[in-house]
């Protein structure tokens, strides 16, 4: 099984081989060594993780089981609050007593699961900006090579999952920021289905885009923070009424898949390196050659699904900027500032009309997939492996996130599991896109896979540690 | 085609500028330009909108995820 995996370790604690208290004075050491190098936190909350794992042992202990997270070290990304505070956003501008609301319903079901929480990780400035070196905030770096990026915007709780700092954590994902880093890092990422997972909280973005999703080592590990994570609340009216729903159970029976959907669409196979499309095909044929029935799909309005997304969240995020921008606008960073200030550029009306082309290209998808009897479809979770630091410029960042913000459009569930290494030993992230709410299939897919190979146990050889047993 | 150019950028640098102002935000001349460089591939995307016909589709105020799933 996969060392520094939620599954493993939950294990371990239950057959008495470790225990919670363990396992995050580890965690702590790891921090100790790596988060200088890496540039993974923001914010660490030793003392109250020590006395929330004392806790989970005692429960255990007295034969309170609480389920997989329980006595679990989680990072959070820094635009959801939490009791323990701040938040800062990453952000010279972010007020920080915007923080003091302390748990959203995420948080208190994470922490009613048992789970431990670490601390808060980097991200990008108010999860939208690039790297910037001229901010007092760490830089977070690539666990698999420091002199690149991790991608972005979930990019502490990625480098933290994949350098074995935590055993999982919450990122958000408006445009890709979950996915995208899980692929540059070599590790599991999800954006479920938009609606299953409630985000009060956490400070938006492009509210109608934005979704919080596991981030892990493995699927299962992802399936089961999505377990504790999904359900309505009633603080955020985005969410949807559905029964509850245990995504890991069942994860390892054998199911009939139907048709998986290869994405054609020109203008991702540009935006793609010759070596990701060489790694991306193997993974099909490792698919293929487990049953899995592929055929060739076009997506219907890709580009007006992409353009789509960048620009409503634009114009979502500066509704909720725009007296910030009045007021601070120098203290955002360059790249934050002129991203947002686009979103005061497109008219209501264009709005309106993005509205309606995404209301309709998600119709001609789902109708395409209905017509060819196509379950799934798969693409690159990004064109390109992690960006090196020197010359992470605007273009290339954009080129490389061509294939994920279109399912912020949709909504549709898109899971990211590791699918194998470019020349340069760089990880790369096959993508997983269903249909809505069909979140289990999509995982027991991406589970598949990872019986099939072992990318997602592979661990960077110079910047990791191990939290499990030896 | 540089005077062309130049007056275009000259022109969306007015139009941010207005655009922004409406807001009360005042960029530096240094983002002001930037903005105006951009704001032309910004511009085209939106138009590429209009493009797509939507028929007699109601906007979306907010997003359900649930429907036609």
């Amino acid at each position: 099984m996969e060392s520094n995996s939620i599954r493993q370790t939950a294990a371990d604690l239950r057959d008495g081989k470790t225990t919670s208290r363990e396992i995050v004075e580890r965690a702590l050491q790891a921090s100790d060594r790596l988060d200088p190098l890496l540039g993974t936190y923001l914010c660490r909350f030793d003392e109250t993780a020590l006395q929330a794992a004392e806790h989970a042992d005692n429960e255990l202990r007295s034969g309170t089981d609480r389920g997989p997270l329980h006595g679990i070290p989680l990072g959070i990304k820094d635009i959801i609050s939490t009791n323990e505070g701040p938040t800062s956003a990453q952000s010279l501008v972010q007020d920080p007593s915007w923080g003091d609301q302390g748990d959203g319903p995420l948080l208190r079901r994470l922490r009613d699961a048992g789970a431990v929480i670490m601390g808060k990780t980097t991200t990008m400035e108010y999860a939208i900006g690039l790297p910037d070196f001229e901010k007092p905030f760490p830089i977070p770096r690539n666990p698999w090579n420091s002199e690149r990026w991790t991608g972005g915007s979930s990019s502490g709780t990625a480098n933290g999952v994949a350098s074995g700092q935590f055993l999982g954590g919450l990122g958000t994902d408006t445009g890709g920021s979950v996915r995208l880093p899980a692929a540059y890092c070599g590790i599991t990422g999800f954006k479920q289905t938009f609606g299953l997972v409630p985000k009060s909280g956490c400070i938006p973005l492009g509210l109608s885009y934005d979704h919080i999703g596991p981030m892990a080592i493995s699927v299962w590990d992802c399936a089961a923070m999505l377990t504790v994570m999904a359900g309505d609340d009633p603080t955020d009216r985005t969410t949807v009424r559905k029964p509850s729903f245990d995504y890991v159970a069942g994860i390892d029976e054998h199911v009939e898949f139907g048709k998986v959907g290869v994405v054609t669409n020109r203008v991702l196979v540009e935006a793609s390196s010759e070596p990701m499309m060489a790694v991306f095909d193997d993974a099909v044929s490792d698919l293929g050659a487990a049953g899995i029935d592929f055929m060739q799909f076009e997506v219907p309005h890709y580009e007006a699904l992409h353009n789509g997304a960048f620009m409503a969240l634009q114009a979502e995020a500066f509704s909720w900027h725009r007296h910030q921008l009045r007021d601070k606008w120098s203290e955002y960073g360059r790249p934050t500032r002129l991203t947002i200030a686009q979103g005061a550029l497109i008219s209501a009306g264009d709005l309106v009309k993005i509205e309606r082309v995404r209301q309709i290209a998600r119709k001609a998808v789902l109708d395409q997939m209905d017509e060819l009897g196509v379950e799934m479809l798969l693409s690159p979770t990004t064109g390109y492996a992690a960006t090196p630091f020197q010359g992470a410029d605007r273009k290339a960042t954009s080129l490389t996130a061509m294939h994920t913000p279109a399912w912020n459009s949709t909504g549709f569930p898109a899971l990211s599991v590791p699918m194998g290494f470019d020349q340069d030993g760089l990880p790369c992230g096959l993508q997983i896109i269903g249909r809505p709410f069909k979140d289990d299939v999509v995982l027991r897919l991406g589970h598949l896979y990872q019986q099939l190979t072992d990318w997602h146990t592979r661990v960077p050889t110079e910047h990791a540690s191990s939290l499990s047993e030896d | 085609m540089a005077d062309i150019d130049s007056d275009s950028s000259s022109d969306s640098v007015n139009e941010v500028r207005a655009l922004l102002n409406v807001a009360g935000i005042e960029p530096t001349t240094a983002d002001l330009a930037s903005l105006g460089r951009i704001f032309p591939g910004l511009r085209r995307k939106i138009d590429a909108m209009y493009e797509i016909d939507t028929g007699d589709e109601v906007s979306a105020a907010v997003f359900r995820a649930e429907a036609d799933s």
